[in-house]
């Protein structure tokens, strides 16, 4: 008795197909750096040296000892009236003696600074 | 998003089929699989295949795709291998795998590919008229003569 569509579809399905090779996928290696990456880096890394070397320096160089190291300096010898009437006995003005007391470290203005007190003694301060 | 473990599962599951269908269209098991390795590493290049609606339609289509251009690029075109195995025969019936092979190879190649997509591809007669780019009336009625043939020669010289 011959067989009905099912049955001989059925009786095809029984051979199965081979199966094929396994898919062998190769992972590919990182891409080799280009030279120039590696340059730029070079010159990034440098260029973040030669930013720290100048803050660092710059840190180091400010004014702040100068200032501490005056304040220090200032008030090592005390103002005595001996040495408050020798300071103006030698000198020309007033004026002279408190600029040489508060600035002891530069003796002279420079050509480009005045005395904050010439410029105060020239206001007219209304009380 | 299918992620490559997903494809490696279409892989397993439809590519026995696949290699069978692109063999019934060239002739060459060597070429068909060639075929559905470069679908699936394009797939697995782009990482998914959600856009296909149908991807086991999509599949076969991919291949039968592929296969046309290699065909035109390389020429290439070779009467079917039947000296190659195309069947795991059940119960060590070898015999019955040649005798398949044999009348499968006889059938013309449109008929050819609509049984070998319905039976060993499982596709509806929708997916397959979606796959050739024919109608699904087409289909059935290749798959029924096809059938008819298959059973006559197959019946006539077995006992099955």
């Amino acid at each position: 008795m011959p067989l009905d569509d099912s049955e001989f579809e059925s009786y095809l399905r029984r051979f199965r197909p081979i199966s094929p090779e396994k898919l062998v996928v190769k992972r590919s290696p990182e891409p080799a750096r280009n030279p120039q990456f590696w340059l730029l880096c070079g010159g990034a890394a440098a260029v973040i040296l030669v930013a720290i070397w100048f803050v660092a320096g710059v840190r180091t160089s400010r004014p702040i000892y100068d200032i501490a190291y005056r304040d220090t300096t200032i008030y090592v010898e005390p103002l005595t009236a001996g040495r408050a009437n020798a300071e103006l006995r030698g000198a020309s003005s007033t004026k002279e003696v408190l600029d040489r007391m508060a600035f002891p470290l530069s003796s002279r203005l420079a050509s480009d600074q005045q005395s904050a007190f010439s410029v105060l003694g020239k206001e007219k301060i209304k009380l | 998003m299918h992620s490559t473990s997903e494809i490696e599962r279409l892989y397993q599951e439809n590519g026995a089929a696949l290699v069978l269908f692109g063999t019934s269209m060239v002739g060459n098991r060597s070429i068909a699989q060639d075929a559905v390795h470069q679908v699936f590493l394009r797939l697995l290049q782009r990482g998914d295949i959600d856009h296909a609606v149908d991807q086991k339609a999509y599949l076969f289509t991919s291949v039968k795709n592929q296969l046309l251009n290699d065909l035109k690029v390389h020429q290439r075109i070779a009467p079917l291998d039947l000296e190659s195995t195309w069947f795991e025969p059940p119960e060590r019936d070898y015999a019955g795998e040649r005798h398949l092979k044999r009348v499968l190879g006889e059938l013309v190649p449109d008929q050819r590919e609509v049984v070998i997509l319905h039976i060993w591809g499982e596709l509806t007669f929708l997916q397959i008229a979606n796959v050739l780019g024919i109608s699904a009336n087409t289909v059935a009625s290749r798959y029924r003569y096809a059938l008819g043939k298959l059973r006559e020669v197959m019946c006539s010289e077995e006992k099955i």
